[in-house]
């Protein structure tokens, strides 16, 4: 699991992950992924389109982090996830905390807002 | 300290053997020992009772299993005086029965002992599981490199060459028993660890059969119920239920915590039990929607080791032959109808439980047709990684399950069997959980 930081300034942070979001792969970018979302307290782009499995323990980094976020007012942007990956986001109910966007522009926008 | 007597020329004896010998044949060779034990002994006691100053006491109980009288003598004074508590012995099977009372450190064993040579003993011994590991070091003569070479290659520590040089016999009997005292720590360190693995394996053991026994026996009557529940280790994260909440309503319900292992199986086991017993006040358990927001409202992950879970809760009401149910961000139900090749999912949105303290959970209706099948499952049901590294999907396993069509023969175990199939192993990813209901 690879965690990659695109572009990162006062107004938003942004991320890409890639390989598969199980036990194994959170355990691999969880601490760096916390670090870049919740405790930098800006708006955060990922990119998921690298993402080609979501387990349960994925989900929970999203969740958490937005969770942190929404504390503070900003927000969790999740971009391109592939179909499975969608399904599970979907099926989830994550969709309540964090935005799922297929506009890279526009999701790089919302978050900068 | 200078090794005086191991210069091949102060060998005791070697100046006056070979013309006794050549002179005198047999006789020549007994009068060539005692001359040769004579000087020896005056050489070997000059040089090993020289005290050993400065240097830190040895510990350990050390046999010597040599059948020559001089040299067993001064083997035995010179490590004495290192302070090592030392036995002698002559013959080689009575040393063995000593050995097997296993008081000994280590053993000195000449390698040529007649009555058990160095090769022989080593056989014995580390084919001994309580001796294996005991600590021998070889007494030998120069010429004696063959042997000496074969008995470390089966497993000797080390050998000492006569004439011996005390400085030598110092380190290496130290450095032997250095091992040995690393080795046995290392035993008793191995000893616990497996003690405690075994307590641990014995405590894992008795909470997965607590979270079995929780679990409802299949139903015959009024419907088939029937399950499989296959953790991916010791303890899952994975629990279910089922019960008549009166004589109308039977309550359904499949939850699955993030995460395997103890954590998530404590946590699954709280939930169960609280949806077993419906120990939630005020909440109506006929109310698939108010029992998700109350059970949501219980369980938030922040108190729970930041764990959430998701939950499948459905009604099943008999008058009326429809269910009820709601879903915290559990993969959705399957009910396959008679005649219908597709099934009906039975999806609802919602958060995981625990996720959000607000969250709202829709209660949705789906009528029953009588002899159709409900399938509810856990997300490690179809989330397989296959040998080729592709996933099997939720649509592929709705396919698998349209291979059983309403009011036929279901064998779960077939198909746990084609899961496993599926992922090319016997171990699983994730819990692995199937409810089925024949109406």
């Amino acid at each position: 699991m690879e965690l990659k930081v695109i572009a990162t300034d006062d107004a938003y942070t942004h991320l890409a992950l890639i390989g598969k979001l199980d036990i194994l792969g959170v355990g691999e970018i969880e601490n760096k992924f916390i670090g870049y979302t919740a405790a930098r307290k800006r708006s955060t782009v990922v990119d998921l389109s690298g993402v080609t499995f979501m387990g349960s323990m994925g989900l929970r980094i999203f969740l958490s982090a937005a969770k942190a976020l929404s504390l503070e007012k900003k927000k969790l942007i999740l971009l391109n996830p592939q179909p499975l990956v969608n399904e599970v986001l979907e099926g989830s109910g994550i969709g309540d905390v964090v935005t799922i966007a297929t506009d890279s522009a526009a999701a790089v926008a919302a978050a900068k807002e | 300290m200078d090794s005086a007597p191991d210069s091949p020329k102060k060998r005791p004896g070697s100046s006056v053997r070979a013309p006794l010998e050549q002179l005198f044949g047999d006789e020549g060779v007994k009068a060539s020992q005692r001359v040769r034990s004579a000087v020896g002994r005056q050489i070997f006691e000059y040089v090993f009772e020289q005290p050993s100053a400065g240097s830190k006491r040895g510990t350990g109980r050390l046999l010597i299993v040599d059948d020559d009288q001089l040299s067993r003598d001064i083997l035995s004074r010179n490590l004495k005086r290192e302070g090592y508590a030392v036995e002698i012995e002559p013959d080689g099977k009575r040393a063995m029965a000593r050995l097997n009372e296993g008081t000994f450190d280590l053993v000195l064993w000449e390698v040529q002992l007649a009555t058990l040579s160095g090769p022989d003993m080593l056989r014995w011994i580390k084919n001994d599981a309580r001796l294996q590991h005991l600590p021998v070091v070889l007494i030998s003569e120069q010429k004696d490199t063959d042997t000496v070479i074969s008995c470390i290659e089966a497993g000797a520590d080390d050998f000492l060459p006569r004439p011996f040089n005390p400085a030598l016999l110092k380190a290496r009997i130290r450095a032997c028993l250095e091992r040995k005292t690393l080795r046995d720590q290392e035993q008793r360190l191995l000893a616990t660890i497996k003690s405690q693995q075994q307590r641990l394996d014995g405590e894992l053991t008795e909470a997965a059969e607590y979270l079995r026994s929780l679990l409802p026996a299949p139903l015959t009557e009024p419907f088939a119920i029937d399950w499989r529940f296959i953790p991916s280790s010791e303890l899952g994260g994975d629990a279910f239920g089922y019960h008549w909440i009166d004589d109308d309503h039977f309550a359904l319900y499949l939850l699955d915590v993030c995460g395997h292992g103890v954590g998530a199986a404590l946590l699954s086991v709280a939930a169960l039990n609280v949806l077993r017993s419906g120990a939630m006040h005020g909440t109506d358990f006929r109310d698939p929607g108010a029992v998700l927001s109350a059970i949501n409202r219980a369980f938030p992950m922040e108190q729970q080791h930041n764990r959430y879970f998701t939950l499948w809760y459905g009604v099943y009401q008999r008058s009326r032959q429809r269910m009820t149910y709601g879903s915290g961000g559990h993969p959705p139900a399957l009910l396959f109808e008679p005649g219908q090749s597709a099934p009906k999912k039975l999806a609802a949105r919602g958060m995981m439980i625990g996720g959000m303290p607000n969250s709202r959970y829709p209660t949705l209706t789906c009528e029953i047709v009588p002899g159709s099948r409900f399938f509810l499952f856990c997300d490690g049901a179809y989330e397989i990684t296959q040998p080729d590294g592709k996933v099997f999907t939720f649509d592929e396993f709705t396919q698998l399950l349209g291979k059983y069509p309403a009011n036929s023969a279901m064998d779960l175990d077939a198909l746990v069997a084609q899961i496993r199939k599926l992922r090319g192993s016997s171990s699983l990813e994730d819990d692995l959980s199937l409810i089925t209901i024949q109406f």
